[in-house]
């Protein structure tokens, strides 16, 4: 058994995007559990610095989710079989469209994939740079606390959606 | 440090607090209090605690906001006029997708910047951002939908 190169881009692409989704656990219990009352001063100043290493690690694994599928991966993914092939096993996409029972995996999951894709690394980094922003004084805004849960869950959400619809589509029409 | 054995006894009303935050915070207090430990702080240190203008912050959201919007529309745009999609083709293996991430982008971070500067020190309610921002979210989202977008005349 071999492992193309193009497998191993699939695969580094769904590690990264399983990362991001693996580490939204600890930045949301991170972001939660910075609150006067529960944490003491000194486990607020410790905690921040790793909360912050932490959002900002997500972001770049969001990006770089992002840029790898889009830049590597799409292309392999969208390219034309030549005149006269009637095998579209190598093309992923006119495979999926080929097909009454796959059509909807490109036409609804690889559409939201491709543009879903790249809202989560917007929503990320503008989560981590409010974190950053305010810092140890995070404890202190509830609202602004509260609104970054939401805004991570909400990247956690799109990110858990892509990643289906990217198993779902891997399933059916590998690129390899 | 105090043998455990020492500590006062809780009192009823600290045992039966109801759950929720305040009876975290009770619960983290007597556990504290029980292990012979200082009170935890309630808040941050002063200088640390002095607040700050929440303008950058709301223009970062609001950026980020926009970026999504703006990923939406010329989604839609780009599947209604041919000119376009085309135009957005800045690498022709990935195709129109390689100018609606970039010009998202591009959306983005300059929104964040521009709105920054009016923001830099001034608070603002975050109610309405909250909504402004949500709204524009939730639009970005529903105009990627190829089946919504395509009922949608612009």
């Amino acid at each position: 058994m071999e492992i193309t190169d193009r497998e191993i881009w699939v695969t580094l692409h769904g590690f990264l995007g399983a990362g991001f989704i693996l580490a939204f656990t600890g930045a949301f219990v991170g972001l939660w559990g910075v609150r006067p009352g529960v944490v003491a001063l000194h486990d607020v100043r410790a905690r921040v610095p790793l909360l912050m290493a932490g959002m900002w690690g997500m972001a770049a694994i969001a990006w770089l989710t992002a840029i790898v599928g889009t830049y590597v991966i799409f292309p392999w993914y969208r390219s034309p079989p030549p005149p006269g092939v009637a095998d579209f096993s190598g093309y992923p996409s006119y495979l999926l469209l080929s097909d009454p029972d796959t059509k909807l995996f490109h036409k609804l999951g690889m559409e939201l994939k491709e543009n879903w894709g790249w809202m989560v690394p917007i929503l990320t980094t503008a989560v981590a740079f409010v974190a950053t922003y305010y810092g140890p004084r995070l404890a202190h805004e509830q609202r602004m606390r509260q609104l970054l849960m939401g805004l991570l869950l909400l990247a956690f959400g799109i990110a858990s959606v892509v990643g289906i619809f990217g198993i779902l589509a891997s399933k059916a029409a590998p690129v390899q | 440090m105090p043998s455990l054995g020492s500590s006062p006894e809780p009192q009823s009303s600290e045992v039966h607090a109801t759950l929720g935050d305040s009876a975290i915070a009770d619960a983290s207090a007597l556990t504290r209090r029980r292990l012979g430990l200082p009170p935890a702080a309630t808040h941050v240190a002063e200088e640390s605690v002095q607040a700050v203008p929440n303008g950058p912050a709301v223009a970062a959201l609001l950026g980020a906001a926009l970026g999504v919007f703006a990923m939406g529309v010329m989604f839609k745009l780009s599947h209604s006029r041919s000119d376009l999609a085309q135009w957005l083709v800045f690498r022709e293996q990935v195709g129109a997708l390689s100018g609606l991430s970039t010009m998202a982008g591009v959306v983005w971070v300059s929104s964040w910047a521009l709105l920054t500067v009016p923001l830099w020190k001034r608070s603002v309610p975050l109610l309405p951002v909250v909504a402004i921002a949500g709204l524009l979210i939730a639009l970005g989202l529903l105009l990627t939908v190829p089946q919504i977008s395509e009922r949608i005349e612009l």
